[in-house]
């Protein structure tokens, strides 16, 4: 019986990490999900949201997913996406910029056509995940140097 | 002395012309090294993405594949071809190899009564088709010179719209393909509807263990794997293309440098000679000159 999990994570344009971990958390299209090691195999469609992760060292990591696959198979966890990135890798700059534009573009619309431009709603909830997981990142970070 | 400067002029003309492409080449060779990482990135996910929908349509039967539209072979009356050209020129025979390949498969699907519609990818294409009496329901241009996933998704997007609301029954995309930095393939690929390479059914459904697939097997395969599988077979496309046309302004700057080259040693040796036979001329006529004098 193994007593951890290894976990790829992979977009077309790169593997955004491999690492060893104790357990992962992310949220599927229809509830929050938790893996540990010895996991039955098990394939699932995400949603966009923060995926939590903590490696063999209880080190906590976070990062934004944007939709994608998570599979479960002897052990390994496969997250395929279009893109993820690691809470360092934020942009939260840009992020924020985008929250802003949109939540502008979305005021705008009027309140009948609004929630069905899922287009603006999708990027918007883009966004809101990339500034959450940059938070956590931040919080991650301050505590541990404390 | 006349036909000298006009060798010079011309020598110093083929000079600036071979800096240029000089400089192209090293700017392709630079880029194209990226571009052939790129290829070489993609293969992990294409890879678990292939495996992934092998698995998931040996746990399903062939009535449920059939229950996707997407994987439905219709009768086909009208084909799209998607033509993956480039924006800029300068790359040898890059596109018109590939317009040779598409003219030969419309000529092809015509002769099978088959209607043939065009969606062209590049400014090349573009300029290529627009005489022809092809019906062009779309043209991409001036896309990223780097392909991110946002244009695969949007060209797969265009193309399951098209497939799924019965304008076209087939899609088919000609593209080149990077084999190495000297030589490359145009290749006709089949994009819609799916083809799945699932003979070893039986054999395989015994071996894999049961899966749990969450909300259910259909779901997972219908919204996510199969628009993830189609983007990511565009993608790799895209990144082949690119990758093929920049080897291909390599080579073709390569060639232009090293004639560029000959041509200046020819010249130079045309030059010299002209030269030497000029100086030759004067000698001649002082030396006849001193000789009359002396007379």
């Amino acid at each position: 019986m193994a007593n951890y999990l290894n976990l790829k994570i992979v977009t077309p344009e790169r593997i955004v990490c491999e690492a060893q971990i104790n357990k992962i958390q992310a949220t599927a299209i229809d509830g929050e999900l938790v893996i540990l090691p010895n996991h039955e195999p098990i394939v699932t469609a995400l949603a966009i949201n923060l995926v939590k992760f903590e490696n063999t060292n209880n080190e906590e990591h976070y990062l934004s997913v944007i939709g994608g696959i998570l599979e479960v198979e002897n052990n390994t966890v496969t997250i395929l996406t279009d893109i993820a990135e690691l809470d360092a890798e934020i942009d939260i700059v840009r992020a924020n910029q985008a929250k802003e534009r949109l939540e502008a573009q979305k005021m705008q619309t009027d309140i009948e056509s609004r929630g069905k431009d899922t287009k603006l709603d999708l990027a918007l909830m883009r966004a809101i995940t990339r500034i959450k997981v940059h938070e956590l990142g931040q919080f991650k970070k301050n505590r541990s140097n404390k | 002395m006349a036909n000298l400067k006009l060798i010079r002029t011309r020598i110093k003309s083929v000079q600036s012309t071979q800096k240029i492409t000089k400089a192209m080449r090293l700017v392709a060779a630079a880029k194209v090294r990226r571009a052939q990482q790129r290829v070489l990135a993609g293969r992990p996910y294409n890879d678990s993405l292939k495996r992934l929908m092998k698995d998931c349509c040996n746990n399903l039967d062939e009535a449920t594949l059939k229950s996707m539209p997407l994987l439905v072979a219709r009768p086909v009356k009208r084909v799209g071809l998607w033509v993956v050209s480039s924006d800029r020129g300068l790359c040898g025979s890059y596109n018109s190899q590939l317009f040779r390949k598409t003219l030969e498969r419309i000529e092809e699907l015509s002769k099978q009564n088959i209607e043939v519609v065009l969606v062209t990818i590049g400014s090349k294409a573009n300029t290529f088709f627009k005489h022809s009496k092809l019906e062009k329901i779309k043209t991409y241009m001036h896309l990223p010179a780097i392909p991110t996933v946002e244009e695969a998704k949007m060209l797969a997007e265009f193309a399951v719209n098209c497939f799924t609301d019965n304008t076209i029954d087939q899609v088919e995309i000609i593209s080149t393909k990077f084999i190495s930095m000297l030589n490359s393939q145009v290749n006709t690929l089949k994009y819609l509807p799916v083809e799945l390479h699932v003979q070893t059914h039986e054999l395989s459904h015994t071996i894999s263990p049961l899966k749990l697939f969450e909300p259910s097997i259909e779901e997972v395969l219908k919204d996510n794997l199969i628009p993830l599988y189609l983007q990511n077979v565009f993608y790799q496309v895209l990144i082949e293309a690119s990758a093929a046309e920049l080897a291909a302004r390599m080579n073709a700057m390569t060639n232009a440098s090293n004639n560029a080259r000959d041509l200046i040693n020819s010249l130079t040796l045309v030059y010299n000679k002209a030269r030497q036979a000029s100086i030759t001329q004067e000698i001649l006529e002082i030396v006849g000159g001193a000789e009359a004098l002396k007379n």
